[in-house]
């Protein structure tokens, strides 16, 4: 048993794992310490992934070579792509996942990568020398040295678990929360706050009155989550919808004053657009009932999801509520829902590798720095652990920003603007969503990943394949047609005399799909998906045009960099509500100091002007 | 010290020997609720030139006290988040007031009136924008937008539109500060210097019987009835001349004919150079011919009244009315982005296009407030604030 190590990572969820496969990717000795290594790999709520936004995250995640896609199609039983019938950029690929499957997916590809061990135990302390990370003390007195460390523990830092008038310690039910820990992150300083999250009741599926209920097939396309799976392995199934009613609303709102939401009991603020049914029936009051989605968790159990009652009312009350919706009469709940209470570390005590600015070689991932969801975990795993291996083995940090990708939109909006409600991504929060597709990360990021040592050989081939196709394409779509010689082939295009590249005449309605075919063969040639990116770059091209020159106004502005240590105290004129922001956030450069949400320009200019007279 | 805020006669006495400066009117002002937002002090003196140098230069005596650079009280205004862009540059113009519309134009903007419509349609294209992100991020969850959202966004952003169209065409604060360019014109000898001179009520341009007097443009700025005009006086307009200078200068007739805002036209009605040139008949007092237009006289006055009366009426729809505010180049351009952007956003039936606009038309508020942080838009703010307080 190894006692030393270049990286450590606390924690076994979609952070953790994320974290400690890249940063074995980047060649770094890796620890993986979880409580149990049965959990590990666990998905401990919805058993879907991907989504609007969060389907971005995954395609990244996978781009960087990372984990959570391929356990996502190697488990996936339902299909959907959100938004299909608006553009590229919004839309959102959509999985139901075998919880077992997924979970043995992750430990499969955890087990065939190179330097990295499961170790079983809990972290009790962290170990410093001066202010850098020097291990970790588990609670049996072992210690495991590390240059590097990262926190993926989730919900287990302070975690409370409420369910009507009952409360429990514990992250997720039945597991044991890491407190100790939790305290001296407290003594070390760093900002903590407590945020809450919640969880539907647990459904068994053979007490669910199928046949009463609209059904929701998964789709028939043949899309899937990772750019390296091959095709759709389960067998699909589909989901259910019900609806809650009057009745149901009178059944939450008796049972309102047992709800430790609103006994006050629980103290920590949960997320606008994931709220509890006890949430949703209060504010939406004018509403007569809201959609629920039966999930099935798998294929070999009969667990339901029912996506949209989160709830902590007491279990007599969740038992009553589930059963005035149409097709849940005779419903049995297995394990009924809660809400938990836990610690973060406020984001902005982070700089954009996710590591603290207070102790060298110590990162955050995952719940801990306040989001919610599995994607955005996996994201932050990913490049906490590619930044704790570089600065174990002394590589550049990996640092994405806004026009990258949504990961460096979401580091970005953590570590600047920190969390009021835990954080989830959506597409609007990306300025550059257009560019920012789904389908096409792996061309934003493949290469980037190739720079920092994150990509494994099957990916690289992988790259470098789609990287021939392109070039053939390319130059088929550089052919020079006049409107003349367009509507000979057969598009009613306006007759304006003008010559343009195929690639330009792509984005006119008047050009269909069949002519682009026939004029550029190489398109039948290659993978379609490729063709589709290449095609929807063809239709946005001038808002990419514009957006390039945004980004380019924007990579400057990021070149004007604030010193580390720059006194915002000492600058005339800015009030001290300003000066509170400024140090909460630390911003990096002064693009990211404008971006910090109540900043004013004066305060922006004041700061500007001092950075310029000093720098004189 | 007198207490804040109350004016005090006070004697001036030189710092290091007591001598006696001046008895002055005294006034102070703790920061943050002044001006600029930092601490204020107010001398009132006597205007006596060695009254002031002797002030000054015991002021500068004292350690960390300077003369403030031009502008430099306006600009720590705006650094101290007092003034906003838009204020700046109304301020500059109400210290560059000559008359009293310039003043009053000027004072709307800088109390914020256009600052305060922008952020109205700041606030509505967020209402819009949030419409349309709901609809592409939550359009398939429970709670999802309804079916008329698409009409709505669309709705929303055609009134935006027309109201900012409506706005754009506001007057230009360049034309109420540079003055109205009234052109005069026509034929040699015509007698556009005499008029150019009586309308200026002085000798501005040389007059004389020689035809062809006038070889440039003679440009002088005039107020009348509270309007400012800038009236040029042009070479005689004819069809041949043997001299090289002469020619050059009935080209910049023409150049300045072009520019115009208003034309005299003091020659013949058919050769009237556009349709909405006036026709004066000049030298009414002289024996000619019975010609078409106003009859005005510079010599004996006839028709002058009239004539400035037809200014100031073909001047007031060029300049803002009574509680309009003028838009300067800078805020014109962006209200025609917004425009633009709004009107693209309105055209697409890809709702992912409309929300690409409606953010680029949020870039655009942001830039016209100084909102939008970049280092670019504060240098090109801080090259143009050459301005003194």
């Amino acid at each position: 048993m190894r006692t030393s190590y270049d990286v450590i990572v606390v924690g076994g969820g979609h952070a953790g794992c994320e974290a400690a496969a890249a940063a074995a990717r980047k060649g770094a000795t890796v620890a993986l310490l979880t409580f149990s290594k049965a959990t590990v790999g666990a998905m401990s709520c919805n058993p879907a992934i991907g989504g609007l936004g969060k389907g971005h995250l995954v395609r990244e995640v996978d781009a960087l070579d990372g984990l959570i896609a391929r356990g996502a199609d190697a488990a996936a039983i339902h299909h959907r792509m959100l938004n299909s019938s608006k553009g590229a950029a919004v839309q959102g690929p959509r999985i139901q996942a075998d919880r077992k499957y997924y979970r043995a997916e992750i430990h499969r590809l955890l087990d065939v990568q190179q330097g990295l061990d499961i170790v079983e135990g809990e972290a009790a302390a962290l170990m410093l020398a001066g202010d850098a990370i020097a291990g970790v003390r588990l609670a049996d007195g072992r210690t495991l040295g590390a240059r590097a460390l990262v926190l993926a523990t989730g919900t287990f830092l302070g975690g409370k678990l409420f369910r009507g008038e009952e409360t429990e310690a514990g992250g997720r039910t039945g597991e044991r929360a890491a407190t100790e820990l939790g305290r001296q992150l407290r003594e070390l300083g760093l900002p903590i706050a407590r945020l809450k999250t919640g969880t539907p009741p647990r459904l068994d599926g053979r007490t669910i009155d199928w046949a009463r209920l609209e059904e929701q097939p998964s789709d028939g396309g043949a899309w899937r989550m990772s750019a390296l799976t091959q095709r759709r392995i389960l067998p699909q199934l589909s989901c259910a919808i019900t609806r809650t009613n009057e009745r149901s609303h009178a059944i939450i709102r008796e049972g309102l004053g047992r709800s430790p939401l609103f006994s006050g009991a629980i103290e920590g603020r949960g997320p606008r657009y994931c709220p509890s049914i006890e949430d949703k029936v209060l504010r939406f009051g004018d509403r007569d009932g809201h959609q629920i989605f039966l999930e099935p968790e798998g294929l070999e159990t009969h667990l339901v999801y029912p996506n949209g009652i989160s709830t902590s009312l007491p279990a007599d009350v969740q038992r009553e509520m589930v059963r005035s919706m149409e097709g849940l009469e005779q419903v049995e709940i297995v394990v009924p829902g809660y809400a938990v209470e836990y610690d973060h570390v406020d984001p902005r005590a982070l700089d954009s590798s996710l590591e603290t600015r207070a102790i060298t070689g110590l990162f955050c991932a995952g719940q801990i720095n306040g989001t919610t969801g599995y994607e955005e975990a996996a994201a932050q795993g990913l490049v906490a652990g590619a930044n704790a291996a570089a600065c174990a083995l002394g590589d550049a940090p990996l640092i994405l920003d806004r026009a990258s990708s949504y990961i460096g939109v979401m580091i970005d909006d953590l570590v600047l603007q920190g969390v009021t409600e835990p954080y989830r991504m959506l597409t609007a929060r990306a300025e550059y969503r257009l560019r920012l597709r789904a389908d096409n990360a792996g061309t934003r990021l493949g290469v980037l990943g190739e720079e920092h040592g994150l990509i494994g050989a099957e990916r690289r081939a992988h790259y470098q394949r789609r990287a021939a196709g392109r070039e053939r394409v390319s130059s088929d779509l550089e052919q020079q047609l006049s409107a003349t010689e367009m509507a000979k082939a057969g598009a009613a295009v306006r007759q304006d005399g003008a010559r343009r590249s195929l690639f330009e005449w792509a984005r006119f309605p008047e050009v269909s799909q069949e002519l682009l075919l026939a004029l550029a063969p190489s398109l039948r040639s290659v993978d379609e998906d490729l063709g589709r990116e290449i095609l929807e770059d063809a239709r946005y091209a001038p808002y990419l045009e514009r957006q390039e020159a945004e980004i380019n106004e924007l990579r400057r502005n990021e070149r004007v960099l604030i010193p580390a240590d720059f006194a915002y105290e000492s600058v005339g004129g800015l009030s001290n509500e300003m000066v509170e922001r400024f140090n909460a956030a630390r911003p990096e450069s002064l693009a990211a100091a404008g971006r910090i949400r109540g900043v004013t320009p004066a305060a922006l200019a004041a700061v500007l002007v001092h950075i310029r007279r000093k720098a004189a | 010290m007198p207490p804040p805020r109350v004016a005090k006669l006070r004697l001036l006495r030189h710092p290091s020997d007591a001598a006696p400066l001046d008895r002055a009117l005294i006034l102070w002002f703790p920061g943050p609720a002044t001006v600029t937002g930092e601490d204020l002090a107010e001398l009132h003196c006597h205007g006596g030139r060695a009254v002031i140098v002797a002030v000054e230069e015991a002021l500068a005596g004292l350690s960390g006290l300077r003369r403030a650079e031009a502008g430099e009280f306006t600009r720590r205004a705006f650094l101290n988040g007092k003034m906003d862009l838009n204020a700046v540059e109304g301020l500059a113009d109400l210290l560059a007031a000559e008359t009293q519309q310039q003043r009053r134009t000027a004072l709307l903007m800088t109390e914020g009136h256009f600052s305060r419509r922008l952020e109205n349609w700041r606030l509505r294209l967020l209402q819009v924008s949030a419409m349309a992100e709901a609809a592409l991020d939550f359009s398939d969850e429970d709670d999802v937008p309804d079916g008329s959202i698409e009409e709505r966004i669309k709705d929303g952003i055609r009134e935006l539109a027309e109201e900012v169209a409506a706005i754009r065409s506001a007057p230009s604060a360049e034309r109420l500060r540079d003055g109205i360019r009234v052109v005069l014109a026509g034929p040699p000898n015509a007698g556009k210097s005499t008029l150019l001179n009586r309308l200026v009520g002085r000798e501005a341009a040389i007059v004389s019987d020689i035809a062809g007097t006038t070889r440039d443009r003679v440009e002088v700025p005039a107020s009348l009835n509270g309007t400012a005009y800038l009236f040029t006086d042009t070479a005689g307009l004819r069809d041949e001349t043997g001299d090289r200078i002469e020619a050059i200068g009935m080209d910049r007739a023409r150049d300045a004919l072009a520019a115009a805002d208003i034309i005299l036209w003091l020659g013949p009605a058919e050769a009237l150079p556009r349709a909405d040139a006036i026709l004066l008949a000049a030298q009414s007092d002289r024996p000619s011919a019975a010609r078409a237009g106003l009859r005005i006289s510079a010599h004996s006055g006839e028709g002058m009244d009239e004539l400035v009366a037809l200014l100031g009426e073909r001047a007031g729809a060029l300049l803002p009315g009574e509680g309009e505010y003028a838009l300067h180049r800078r805020q014109r351009e962006g209200a025609e982005a917004l425009e633009q952007h709004l009107k693209h956003a309105g055209d697409t039936s890809d709702l992912l296009v409309t929300a690409e606009e409606l953010r680029q038309s949020r870039q655009v508020i942001d830039q016209l407030t100084g909102q939008a942080g970049t280092e670019d838009m504060l240098d090109h703010l801080f090259a143009g604030f050459c301005i003194g307080k």
